[in-house]
């Protein structure tokens, strides 16, 4: 019974955009699911919100659970409580009572701090790109050695000193040239394949969840 | 690798990366054809809007964090520049809680040399949520969507807003992010219903994906991270961080090159001393 | 709003019932075989190896929330790690950036315990939903994996960023790690860093590999002769535009045929 249902409230919610997609707007019922569509639009947004509230739920449980009980990390979760509360308090006393303390509170956490920090953990990736370039790129093959001189054209044809290495090495065209046909000639054609497979991967996948023959995502018992 | 090996390396990228900074070197680099691309879209705006009295805006979707700055914020710079030099107001919009904010403090800093004043020269209509419904509404019902910016005066009460009727009022969307599946939607309803030219501003490593859409014509141009922003400055004539960060990219680039060529050497030697590098 | 050309419509219709006809003759009987994907034979070794080591399992499933179908293979595939894992009696952990995925990853994952005979072995506290914020998610995941000491990672969904970060994160441990994702400019990365790499569509292909069921192995059939009839077009209209550019406007049968073939499909 319960399968049923959720098979049908999936059914619905999913055709109902289809129909909205495929009917044209000049129709009686083509005209009527655009003018719901932003309502419907809505609807999904209340859900949505009532899933963060659930997630916030969720954080605040295990993380006051390990608070309490003492657990390894705890001072981590006291952290984590502090500045989830922290930041959502101090803004919603700027919007009704602007002090600039709360401002200046909030701004701390905000740009001072979790700004600073997330562009911190982005710079981490240059050298992480630079030690896994270092431990991976080995050319083993042919494709390999091919994929080699493509990465080295488009590295330098992406920094001005690469057209200088092209002129020096009295190459026929720039590096910038190469690397620009590199990247929408062969680079574009291989992004069109995955896009295209990931594209009808997804309508696939859609159209099995929403008739209810995907079961991973329903999770009901066989037999 | 060793354990030791990584930590060369990393201070070897963080010297390539600081010590140009600190010398303050600004290079230049040829055009490249989608740069080009987006600077002509928006010579174009400004020639279309010379004349008329009520001038179409352009569209700044600040849709990247703080993370991406580094590479989104030359290219903004240089396009509010841009949009400032030839007097094309603009306003500023965002489906990241940091994107409207970030991009209002350039717009600050670049008004301040072109005497533009806010609500005349450009605006900012803050960050909405729900990307898809949001601008379909927009398509739709405009004003119950944009109501006021983000001081809380009614749009209708800025100068360059007045008269502003819907989406077709807006001449050019200049989507930029770090993340993907931002520009998609823009290009799904905003350019397949109204034709409005899109322009994009990426990371470098996101560039891959957005060559089959200038191709195809759903995006008329597009800057592409740190080099992108060195070649629209170029072009608009006012060389800054983008510029400048093209001598520390040379240098780590010859040094993640170097590092991957000393690798294979090292292999190719260790094959070549089992004597199996001709049977690989 | 514009509607929906007659093309993609079509387009559509064709791509459906592909896939609803495969799905119906693989119920019947139709036997599909499908080619080694090295990244899935790896999953059930991988947590073998974890158990071995007596460390425990990661499992990611990526930025983007429920309403998207890559997050809901991510979700399918880590049913199938989970029910691995419980056989195996080794502990499952999983990091999520969306609160509605927390939502439904933790009853999958109780279910799943239950079903095997173990409730014992389902852990609330080792289900994380960390945050929606990309490099929160990116840095807590990391920090979990270096103190658990994983010993398998599985990185499957939709990444940005993050990819190089997490995976890098797993290689300083000496976890295996398999990665399965859809977004293109990230597969790079994972490849890079990563023992095996699922690409673009083999992620949607996971659950079909690893199941056996009949309706998603017919589905994979359709979605294969989907992108034939797709390729078809391709080459009919490269052909046209081709024909169309060397013959001049003079060739108004061309031109016919190919605002037939496309009209509104380009944009």
């Amino acid at each position: 019974m319960k399968r049923w249902i959720i098979s049908l409230f999936t059914f619905l919610s999913g055709f109902f955009y289809i129909l909205e997609f495929v009917l044209p707007s000049h129709t009686h019922m083509g005209k009527a699911l655009q003018e719901a569509k932003p309502h419907v639009g809505e609807a999904i947004m209340v859900i949505a919100a009532f899933a963060v509230g659930l997630g916030v739920i969720g954080v605040c449980r295990h993380h006051l659970r390990k608070l309490f009980l003492r657990q390894k990390g705890w001072h981590n979760s006291l952290a984590l409580l502090l500045s989830m509360f922290g930041m959502a308090l101090f803004k919603i006393w700027e919007k009704y009572d602007p002090p600039e303390l709360a401002t200046r509170l909030h701004d701390l956490l905000f740009l001072d701090l979790y700004n600073q920090l997330t562009i911190t953990v982005f710079s981490l990736l240059a050298f992480y790109v630079a030690s896994a370039a270092y431990r991976a790129f080995r050319v083993r093959s042919v494709d390999a050695g091919l994929m080699m001189i493509t990465a080295l054209v488009v590295m330098l044809g992406q920094i001005p000193l690469g057209d200088r290495l092209a002129e020096w090495l009295r190459l026929p065209w720039t590096l910038t040239e190469a690397r620009l046909w590199i990247m929408s000639v062969i680079n574009m054609a291989g992004q069109r394949v995955i896009l295209l497979g990931a594209y009808v991967g997804s309508l696939a996948f859609g159209i099995r969840v929403l008739l209810g023959l995907n079961r991973d995502t329903i999770l009901e018992k066989d037999g | 690798m060793k354990p030791n090996q990584p930590r060369w390396i990393y201070m070897a990228v963080a010297l390539s990366v600081t010590l140009p900074f600190l010398a303050k070197i600004k290079m230049t680099m040829p055009i490249s054809e989608p740069v080009q691309k987006a600077f002509d879209v928006v010579e174009k705006l400004a020639e279309e809007n010379e004349g008329r009295e009520r001038k179409k805006l352009a569209l700044l979707v600040a849709d990247w964090e703080p993370a991406t700055m580094a590479e989104i914020h030359p290219q903004v710079l240089a396009l509010i520049h841009h949009f400032m030099s030839r007097q094309i107001p603009f306003a500023i919009l965002g489906f990241r809680p940091t994107g409207p904010g970030l991009a209002q403090d350039l717009a600050h800093s670049a008004a301040r040399e072109w005497n533009a004043e806010y609500g005349v020269a450009w605006c900012n209509w803050g960050y909405k949520t729900q990307m898809d419904t949001t601008i379909q509404a927009m398509l739709t019902s405009f004003h119950t969507v944009i109501r006021e910016d983000t001081q809380g005066t009614p749009i209708q009460d800025l100068p360059m807003m007045v008269g502003f009727k819907d989406m077709g009022d807006i001449g050019l969307v200049a989507e930029f992010t770090g993340s993907s599946g931002l520009l998609q939607p823009w290009v799904e309803f905003v350019h397949a219903e109204l034709r409005t030219p899109i322009l994009h501003g990426c990371t470098g490593v996101m560039e891959s994906p957005v060559y089959p859409m200038l191709s195809s014509g759903q995006i008329q141009g597009f800057m592409g991270g740190l080099s992108g922003a060195a070649q629209y400055e170029q072009l608009v004539g006012k060389l800054g961080k983008g510029s400048e960060g093209m001598a520390a990219q040379s240098l780590a680039h010859l040094l993640v090159l170097g590092l991957i060529l000393a690798a294979n050497l090292k292999e190719f030697a260790a094959w070549a001393a089992k004597g199996t590098l001709w049977k690989r | 709003m514009t509607d929906a050309p007659i093309q993609v419509l079509l387009l559509f219709l064709v791509l459906s019932v592909s896939l609803l006809l495969f799905i119906y003759l693989a119920r019947r009987g139709q036997r599909i075989e499908l080619r080694r994907i090295a990244g899935l034979e790896s999953m059930d070794e991988a947590v073998g190896r974890a158990t071995e080591l007596g460390r425990p399992v990661l499992f990611t499933t990526g930025l983007e929330p429920l309403n998207s179908v890559t997050t809901l293979a991510a979700i399918a595939a880590l049913t199938r790690v989970c029910r691995v894992c419980a056989k195996y009696n080794t502990r499952l952990i999983v990091t999520l950036a969306e609160a509605d995925v927390y939502t439904l990853v933790k009853d999958a994952c109780q279910q799943i315990c239950a079903e095997e005979g173990k409730p014992e072995l389902y852990r609330e506290e080792d289900i994380y939903f960390l945050s929606t914020m990309q490099f929160s998610y990116a840095s807590g995941t990391a920090g979990i994996m270096q103190r658990e000491q994983v010993g398998a990672a599985f990185f499957f969904g939709a990444f940005a960023a993050e990819s190089l970060i997490l995976s890098e994160a797993g290689n300083q441990i000496g976890a295996i790690q398999v990665a399965a994702t859809t977004s293109s400019y990230q597969i790079p990365f994972f490849v890079a860093s990563c023992d095996y790499t699922l690409i673009g569509e083999e992620l949607f292909a996971s659950s079909a590999y690893l199941t056996r069921d009949p309706s998603q192995l017919g589905s994979l059939l359709g979605q294969d002769l989907a992108k034939i009839a797709i390729l078809i077009l391709v080459v009919a209209g490269s052909t046209l535009a081709t024909l169309w550019s060397v013959l001049g406007p003079e060739a108004t049968w061309v031109e016919a045929l190919l605002s037939g073939l496309l009209g509104g499909v380009l944009l």
